[in-house]
Formats: C-alpha cells, sequence, structure tokens
C-alpha cells in the first residue's frame, strides 16, 4: 500500500463531512484522485498518491475554503505522518 | 449544500432550536430556547453578528420580554456577545453559568445578574422542570457546563459534541462523527479530560444531544457519540 493512502483517506472522510459527498468527490476528482465511496473507502489510483499530489490537494483546498478547511484534518493527518515518519506539505506544517 | 431553516423547530415539550439562519459559516451556531409557564431560557444566546436573524426567529415562538434566564455554558464570544444586544433590547435578566465563566462574562459589559450555577445547587427550577446543569470543567473551558432538562430528556452540550460542517444538517447525518472528531480535536484539551469528565453523564437518559455548533445528535446516535468522544485522541499530538 502506497505510504500516502492513508492520509488520503482522511482528508477524504474529514471534507466528506465538512463539504458533504458529491462535493469532495468532484475536488478529488479534479486532481485525477478516484474515490470508491460505496461502503469502505476506496482511492481506485494508488500511483497517484504521492506527496506532490498531496500538496496539491492541501493547496486546492486551501485556495477554495482557505484555513478553515485544512482545521478539519490538520491534527489527525500530522499525527499519522508523524507516525509514519512521512514528510508533509508547508501549509500543514 | 447546507439546510437552511426560516423557522424555529420544536425539538421537544416547550424546547425550540433557534439557531442562526444565514447558510454561510463553517462555524455556525446553534442556540435553544426552553418555554415555561409565562417565562422562557435562552440557551447559548449567540453571537452579536446574527442577533437580528436569531431575535426575529425567537420572536416567532415567545414574546422575547418573557426571557428571564440566559443559560452560558461558557463565556466564549459566539455564545455571550449577543448578551449586552439582548439586554438592550429587553433589559438586564439573569445569566447562569458557572462561577469562572461569569467572571469573563462580566467583561463583555453585561448589567445582568451574575448568577453562579456551583453556588445554587446546579439548577435552574422553571414552572415545569427543573433543569440540571453538569460541570465539564475544561472541555473546553475552565468553567464549562452542559444543561440537562429532565422532562425533555434533552442535553444541551455547549461546544460539547459539536461539529465543523459547511454541509450543515439539523439532525446529525452519517458523517456527523467526523464532523464532530474534526471540531473536537481542535477545541478539547485531551483525552485524560475528555474521558473523565464524560463519566458525568454515564447512566444518563438522554433523548438527543444539542449542541452548540454543527448537528443535534439524535436517541440513536448517543451512544456512538460518546463512544467516538471517548476514543479521540486529543491534545497529546502537540508532544508526540
Ligand atoms: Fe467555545
Ligand atoms: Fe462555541
Amino acid at each position: 500500500m502506497n505510504r500516502y493512502t492513508d492520509i488520503f483517506k482522511i482528508i477524504y472522510k474529514r471534507i466528506r463531512a465538512l463539504l458533504g459527498r458529491d462535493a469532495v468527490i468532484e475536488i478529488f476528482s479534479e486532481l485525477d484522485l478516484v474515490i470508491n465511496d460505496s461502503g469502505k473507502i476506496k482511492l481506485v489510483s494508488a500511483e497517484h498518491l504521492t506527496f506532490e499530489k498531496l500538496d496539491q490537494l492541501v493547496r486546492e483546498l486551501h485556495r477554495k475554503m482557505g484555513p478553515l478547511a485544512l482545521l478539519a484534518f490538520k491534527i489527525p493527518v500530522k499525527r499519522k505522518a508523524r507516525r509514519k515518519k512521512l514528510k508533509l506539505p508547508d501549509l500543514l506544517l | 449544500m447546507a439546510e437552511k431553516y426560516e423557522a424555529p423547530v420544536e425539538l421537544g415539550d416547550g424546547v425550540h432550536w433557534v439557531g442562526y439562519t444565514e447558510t454561510d459559516s463553517v462555524f455556525r451556531t446553534n442556540a435553544y430556547i426552553i418555554t415555561s409557564g409565562d417565562e422562557a431560557a435562552l440557551i447559548d444566546a449567540g453571537s452579536a453578528v446574527y442577533f437580528d436573524s436569531m431575535s426575529k426567529q425567537i420572536e416567532q415562538i415567545v414574546d422575547v420580554t418573557k426571557i428571564n434566564y440566559f443559560i452560558q455554558h461558557h463565556q466564549d464570544p459566539d455564545l455571550c456577545a449577543s448578551l449586552p444586544l439582548w439586554e438592550k433590547k429587553i433589559g438586564p435578566r439573569k445569566i447562569y453559568a458557572q462561577t469562572k465563566a461569569n467572571i469573563l462574562i462580566w467583561h463583555y459589559g453585561v448589567t445582568s445578574e451574575l448568577v453562579n450555577v456551583d453556588d445554587i445547587g446546579w439548577e435552574l427550577k422553571l414552572a415545569d422542570r427543573t433543569l440540571k446543569f453538569i460541570f465539564m470543567p475544561y472541555m473546553h473551558s475552565p468553567g464549562e457546563i452542559m444543561t440537562y432538562d429532565p422532562k425533555t430528556k434533552i442535553l444541551f452540550s455547549g461546544d460539547i459534541f459539536g461539529g465543523l460542517s459547511m454541509d450543515w444538517n439539523l439532525y446529525a447525518n452519517e458523517y456527523y462523527m467526523d464532523a464532530m472528531e474534526s471540531f473536537m480535536e481542535n477545541y478539547m484539551p485531551s483525552s485524560e479530560i475528555v474521558n473523565e469528565n464524560l463519566k458525568r453523564i454515564d447512566g444518563l437518559e438522554i433523548s438527543m444531544i444539542c449542541p452548540q455548533h454543527g448537528s443535534i445528535i439524535l436517541k440513536n446516535d448517543v451512544d456512538k457519540a460518546v463512544k467516538t468522544l471517548k476514543e479521540l485522541e486529543c491534545g497529546s499530538y502537540l508532544y508526540e
């Protein structure tokens, strides 16, 4: 499993609660992140789950909704990244 | 797209939701009013910014001069900044809060009598029910309280059980636990404090939880919400 998969999943779940299911699917698919959200969340496009893609996603959420959007997932993402020793985008530091 | 409510919603005997009607905020607030006999108690009065829309909502169900009590779960501006505006409209009344909250509420320049619930036995007797106040220190304020209405079994929880959502619904939907975690982990100081305080509502019969932010949690989801909070990792992330 890609090392960033869990982090993309956390962001997906939190933004789904913040904006609704349709809105989060739209944002993810604009970045070529294909989600299967029937039952268990599955990120179909595993090869895309890179640091660069994460940086792009975080910037896009910040551009669209400002820092409040990041509040919705920043803490669990930072915790997960620290435990997995993963680099995070500047906006989440 | 957030749900829009132009009118108060009845939640139980004498209890209405009277949150503001604007749909533009991620940090929207709920307020509740209890009418009892010839008077009313407003719970978490609200922000100064939304005073007009909220007072219009309240006027639809009660003559606002009947509001004798403002129950304030803590001192933050999103629930207290409207207090001076209310006083201007209806005159000074009684503000019920814990001592440590009232000390700070005084700084809004309020002229109402500040009643410390910890000095009067943690309850407020109304004509047809006696509201019970539950101390929840440091969640998130040192003087935090919740209010329980034994008549309707509604728990008014202040910031506790609150959620962060732009896709707002009056009643919690299937994603509300995630919305609640988003809010709570940003505002609660530590898992130990959360778990210690939640013991105070163990065994309490709860028909619904009415928080000051986010959505109302109905009976079927109450256990799940309590469990989610008990397992929430908050505070310690700062020191890992
Ligand atoms: Fe607060
Ligand atoms: Fe609040």
